[in-house]
């Protein structure tokens, strides 16, 4: 450990600064009035100045101090490590942080450390704003009673029985008066303030050394650079509280801007619904067998539950058929077949579809399904005659589901199949109209029992029951 | 020599305001549940009572009953941890001399304390500086 009198030339450069300080600043405040700090040869019963010989290295432990304070980011954590750091290493009957709380517009002590009975128990005492202590921290003619902002009762109480405040301003005569009283209720030596851009955040509160000696100017300045660091602290937790709740209003913004979007698309699908009387629920269907067949879907890396697909998936079955909003009446509501130009009007929903969708960006994707879900898997479907991969999962998904429900629903010109007929049809067209991929993974998603007169019942292994 | 007693739950706090008020010429007594409380109420006869109104099984508002059914020269002063309208109220039908806030000022309770045993500031001076400091 060095010995604290190699630092002894620092000390002095310090207080040269601070001697030029004050001799600049002299006139602005208080002329005739000698600054504490020019009094220091005039001054034999002056305190605060014996040296220490207990040899405590004071770079050492602020190095300690900041660098276990990087670790904490609740600033109440590293008031209490400061309240630990300034008892074990220069040992202070007690001593204790206090700091701004905005809820009770006063300083709250929230960390202290101590003897018995001499430690103030932490949230049990503050310091309001109007207090005299709080006050002489923000007056500007502290130099007149500080040292670096530093209150010492010594140093105040030698002040007032000098007499000299009393002539020149009774006003702050009074106040340090009052101020000595605090200190003495809170049986504090020496009180640092913890200033950030001039604004005072907290105090650091000391009581009196265990040695009985005076604080010395480095441990002094080991307070100030401490108070500092909580000063630091405290601000960066304020400024990261304040950061955190805007991302998380942003983030409340962005859900409810995605629940938006996601009802807006429900909404459109139940447009077709609504408009498309042969059909209806027919979307809602769809989009449950997609659910369905996607988390019976295995080897597909693109598809896990969950991810940005089910979205993706979500809406282009919501979605699909959005086209037929383009389709005639005449056609989509005839009771009877379609002959050739009317199909050929009818296969133009998907590209109805696209384009209804495309102005919407964040639909890129889903417009691109909807768009493909007519594909056949051997290249045989409209409108773009694309093939396997090249028609997208979720297309391939819907156009499964899209199938089978109008397999095993009624039309006016035809009756619906059962759903064993319609599972065996899917099956036929494994490979050629559908993935075969997804075709197991639609038979493995659902199953069908028979149920006496009424005929087979088709059931989703997951969700809802689907009663033909 | 006035004497004060402290009921509180926790023992920091007790240490705390004994070595206070013992450096300011009180005689000091504490007590950290009910029947703690009323055997000293009993015994010593303070002049103030500190009593948090939190203290749990029979609370605060229980034993602000028993002293001051015990003796009107009582004053018992509440100390609650939050500022609570309805417990304020209660306390003042029950006879308490004031109710006190957490985080205290010291200077209020101070202020409290000396206001209920008709003593003048001066009264309130630290022991070791009597005589040696003008203020």
């Amino acid at each position: 450990m060095r010995d604290i009198n190699d630092q002894s030339a620092n000390w002095i450069d310090v207080e040269n600064l601070f001697f030029d300080r004050v001799l600049k600043r002299e006139e602005n405040f208080l002329p005739g009035l000698r600054p504490l700090s020019m009094s220091r040869n005039a001054a034999p019963a002056h305190p605060g100045r014996q040296a220490d010989a207990s040899g405590i290295d004071y770079q050492d432990a602020l190095f300690d101090a900041s660098k276990s304070m990087i670790r904490f980011k609740k600033p109440n954590h590293l008031v209490k490590m400061i309240a630990r750091i300034i008892n074990s290493r220069i040992g202070v009957t007690h001593c204790a942080v206090m700091i701004y709380d905005s809820s009770v517009r006063a300083y709250v002590l929230t960390g202290s450390k101590g003897e018995d009975g001499k430690r103030i128990p932490a949230g049990y005492i503050k310091l309001d704003l109007k207090n005299s202590l709080i006050e002489l921290f923000a007056d500007k003619r502290n130099d007149y009673f500080s040292r670096d902002g530093v209150i010492s009762l010594k140093e105040l109480k030698w002040v007032l029985e000098s007499g000299q405040l009393m002539a020149r301003d009774v006003c702050l005569h009074n106040k340090l008066r009052s101020a000595i009283k605090e200190m003495e209720l809170l049986d504090a030596d020496v009180c640092v303030p913890c200033f950030f851009k001039k604004e005072l955040l907290g105090i650091l509160i000391l009581g009196k050394k265990t040695s009985g000696r005076n604080f010395i100017r480095a441990e002094i300045n080991l307070f100030a650079t401490l108070a500092n660091d909580v000063a630091i602290a405290l601000a960066n937790a304020r400024l990261i509280e304040g950061l955190q709740k805007k991302v998380d209003q942003v983030k409340h913004l962005c859900e409810r801007e995605h629940q938006l979007f996601l009802n807006t698309a429900v909404a459109l699908a139940k447009t077709i619904d609504a408009r498309d009387i042969n059909t209806r629920g027919h979307t809602a269907r769809v989009t449950e067998f997609c659910l369905s067949i996607e988390s019976a879907l295995t080897d597909m890396p693109e598809a896990k539950p969950g991810s940005s697909f089910s979205e993706l998936l979500y809406m282009t079955a919501l979605l699909h058929d959005i086209g037929k909003i383009g389709i005639p009446d005449r056609i989509l509501h005839k009771k009877s077949g379609l002959n050739a130009a009317e199909r050929k009007i009818v296969e133009k929903h998907p590209e109805i579809g696209a384009s209804i969708l495309l102005p919407v960006r964040e639909l890129n994707e889903v417009t691109k399904c909807v768009r493909a879900h007519q594909e056949w898997y051997n290249g045989n479907g409209y409108p773009d005659g694309l093939k396997k991969d090249e028609i997208p999962l979720a297309a391939r998904m819907v156009s499964v589901a899209d199938a089978f429900d109008a397999m095993t629903s009624n039309r006016p010109y035809r009756k619906k199949m059962s759903p064993g007929e319609a599972v065996k049809e899917i099956k036929e067209c494994s490979g050629t109209q559908f993935d075969p991929n997804v075709v197991d993974s639609f038979l493995k998603s659902c199953r069908i029992e028979k149920d006496g007169e009424r005929g087979a019942i088709f059931r989703l292994t997951k969700g809802f029951l689907c009663a033909k | 020599m006035a004497k004060i007693l402290l009921i509180d739950e926790k023992k920091d706090i007790r240490d705390f305001m004994a070595r206070f008020f013992h450096e300011r010429n009180f005689e000091v007594s504490s007590a950290s549940n009910r029947g703690d409380a009323l055997a000293a109420v009993k015994k010593d006869r303070p002049d103030v009572v500190l009593l948090d109104a939190g203290i749990r099984n029979s609370g605060g508002i229980e034993i602000l009953r028993h002293i001051t059914g015990e003796g009107k020269n009582i004053k018992v002063i509440m100390i609650s941890s939050v500022d609570d309208a309805e417990i304020k109220e209660k306390a003042k039908q029950l006879g308490a001399a004031g109710c006190l806030t957490r985080p205290l000022a010291l200077n209020e309770l101070v202020d409290a304390v000396l206001s209920n045993i008709g003593k003048k500031k001066g009264f309130f001076r630290l022991k070791r500086n009597r005589g040696k400091c003008a203020i």
